[in-house]
């Protein structure tokens, strides 16, 4: 199926309203497009052009919500300022923004894919088990922010408790309780990867299982007869077919990730420190906390840019992929 | 049954021993009829073993998948002092359903959010169907000059950072006086929802042959008569899929509805967790359990009764196109 219009026609000329007198009147041509598109356009200008505008005009200004009758334009120095002062944390928040979403989107793919490919063979319960591997998709994402902090409490959590408890041959790895969401942050940098990846992975299953279930039977026994193993059929004939669905799902995730906030802003708020601070924390904290508006406002513009670059890449794969079928 | 198994001949070797031509791909079972029978024993037993093994691997999938459920269930029925025990009970010594029976009298304000959440979810569900199923429809079977321009240009929307379109939404909504108004929250709900419905339904609608659409009209039908009596049927399931989406992304939604509520009236599920729980209640984790499983639960429940619809929902745009 092609990317763009697979069947569209023109309007106003369909082939045979010459030659039967009963063929559909009524509306049609470009009014019916534009009365049929309106509802969408005027939302999409209105909660999404328009706010974009204005969010780069504001860039350009000095506002502060605590004193907004000082506002005045200020031209490029709000963006000096941001890309310069480390006190804005920008390229860390950036870069924290960056390994947040690769690493859960990676480790998320990998168990989905497991689980997508388990859940495809034969297995008793096979319903039972295709929705309970859902459940952590639909669980809102503050729920799973507050299940996860429980669970790594340093004092009566769980995963303390269980970690405590490894002892190999006398070896014991953590015999101290670790201080999840304190000391330099690394802790608390795994601790919302981990919450992440849980809430993720039941996507990638869904769609990858989704798309097993198209891979043709005929290929996968024409590679068993050509002599590939287990591993040359999911190699080369599993993977091939499921790439459109898996360049999507990773891509779509991986800009998700990005813009995470709701199980980092419950989890950590941020912190400790700024550890956490990824860059959309980083602009609720610096626009709705610290009432700069205009600061927030300049690093929405310069993420929505460095996003458009990379949106930019993805629109060139996805319509590679509609040429080609 | 003879048990010699000295000569294991699995259908690899075999295939790699003997290259079959294309012609007999489909033939398979004439040169598993030259083998003796004896030889297809152990490669039973291997699949016999690598079941056993995908099941061990299953089973440590599932524990890491479902532990934290089973953690949020037995956490919500343990009382108070039991949540704090250390080391944790694995299940609950004096179960109870106190953080349960308490969610009703709403101390806490859990059924002013709960409620708030789903007029709001509801109402962007409504609004975000009614926008984006005749655009879907229309990008998918007309085509006109600029048509593929606002594709792209909905598909680059999607990935929008909503956090620059917030600081304005807020300001705007301040200007206007419209700050912890439902209105506010629906509209800028949709901001996210939108483009990818309008997606979703083109998908739907180009999987549908011109062909019935055609007979249609030659049957006398207007085009929106066919929109609404042969297209809508179908893409039914498509358009139920959308709109869990819709709700699902109104009812998690944290960072708009954090900043654009302030009054505790009017705030929905998510920020009003975060703001109470946090706050005032952070000790009180049975509370906080039993209130997100029931907040998980219309979703739970939605998921299962919509699942089949929201597979081929989710899968027709996607591993087809």
């Amino acid at each position: 199926m092609a990317l763009l219009n697979a069947h569209a026609e023109q309007p106003g000329t369909p082939p045979m309203r010459k030659r039967n007198s009963r063929y559909g009147q009524g509306l049609d041509g470009p009014l019916l497009i534009i009365i049929l598109l309106v509802p969408s356009l005027i939302l999409l200008i209105g909660v999404i052009f328009y706010p974009v505008f204005n969010t780069i005009l504001l860039s350009f200004q000095s506002l502060n919500l605590a004193e907004p009758f000082l506002n005045h334009w200020v031209g490029l120095e709000n963006y000096s300022k941001v890309l310069t002062n480390p006190l804005f944390d920008f390229w860390h928040s950036v870069g924290f923004s960056a390994l947040f979403s690769i690493s859960s989107t990676i480790i998320a793919f990998v168990i989905g894919f497991a689980f997508a490919l388990l859940l495809n063979q034969r297995l008793h319960f096979q319903l039972l088990w295709r929705g309970l591997a859902l459940v952590p998709w639909v669980i809102p994402y503050v729920v799973v922010a507050y299940l996860f902090f429980y669970m790594f409490n340093s004092q009566y959590g769980i995963i303390n408790n269980v970690l405590n408890s490894i002892n190999l041959f006398g070896w014991r790895p953590f015999p101290q309780p670790l201080a999840w969401f304190g000391g330099t942050g690394n802790l608390a940098i795994i601790a919302t990867i981990f919450a992440a990846i849980w809430n993720k992975f039941p996507f990638f299953a869904l769609m990858l299982l989704a798309g097993l279930q198209t891979v043709q039977q005929d290929l996968l026994d024409a590679a068993t007869v050509d002599g590939a193993g287990a591993w040359g059929r999911f190699w080369h004939v599993t993977v091939p077919s499921l790439r459109g669905i898996i360049v999507i799902t990773t891509t779509l995730q991986f800009i998700w990730g990005l813009n995470e906030f709701a199980i980092i802003w419950a989890m950590t708020n941020g912190g400790p420190g700024n550890a956490t601070n990824n860059i959309v924390v980083n602009i609720y904290r610096t626009g709705f906390l610290n009432e700069s508006i205009s600061y927030a406002a300049t690093m929405g513009v310069l993420w929505l840019l460095l996003l458009l670059v990379f949106t930019y890449f993805y629109i060139r794969i996805m319509e590679g992929k509609a040429e080609t079928r | 049954m003879s048990h010699d198994i000295s000569k294991p001949i699995s259908h690899d070797n075999l295939a790699t021993s003997a290259p079959v031509p294309d012609t007999m791909l489909d033939q398979e079972p004439t040169i598993a009829g030259n083998a003796p029978t004896s030889t297809r024993r152990p490669v039973r037993r291997r699949m016999r073993w690598t079941r056993v093994l995908l099941y061990i691997v299953l089973l440590i999938l599932l524990i890491y998948a479902f532990f934290p459920t089973f953690w949020l269930l037995s956490t919500s029925i343990k009382p108070q002092f039991e949540a704090f025990q250390n080391p944790p009970t694995w299940w609950p010594h004096n179960p109870t359903l106190y953080s349960y029976q308490i969610l009703p009298a709403d101390q806490s304000g859990f059924v002013t959010y709960f409620k708030n959440s789903l007029i709001v979810g509801v109402f962007t569900t409504l609004l975000t169907l009614l926008a984006a199923t005749p655009a879907g429809y229309v990008l998918s079977r007309f085509r006109f000059r600029g048509a593929r321009a606002l594709l792209l240009v909905i598909l680059a929307t999607q990935m929008f950072p909503y956090v620059t379109i917030l600081i304005s939404l807020y300001t705007l909504f301040r200007q206007l006086g419209m700050l912890n108004t439902y209105p506010a929250l629906i509209l800028s709900f949709t901001t996210f929802s939108l483009p990818f419905s309008i997606w979703m339904i083109k998908g739907f609608c180009d999987t549908l042959p011109i062909e019935l659409e055609d007979a249609a009209r030659v049957d006398g039908l207007s085009r929106l008569g066919v929109l609404r009596v042969i297209v809508l049927p179908i893409i039914i399931p498509g358009v139920v899929a959308v709109g869990f989406f819709a709700f699902l992304n109104s009812w998690n939604e944290l960072l708009f509805a954090l900043t654009l509520t302030s009054s505790p009236n009017m705030r929905t599920i998510p920020p009003g967790f975060v703001l109470t729980y946090i706050g005032e209640f952070q000790d009180r984790w049975p509370d906080m359990m039993a209130a997100s499983v029931v907040v998980a639960l219309p979703i739970v429940v939605m998921f299962t009764l919509f699942q089949k619809q929201l597979v081929s929902g989710l899968t027709a745009g996607a591993v087809k196109g």
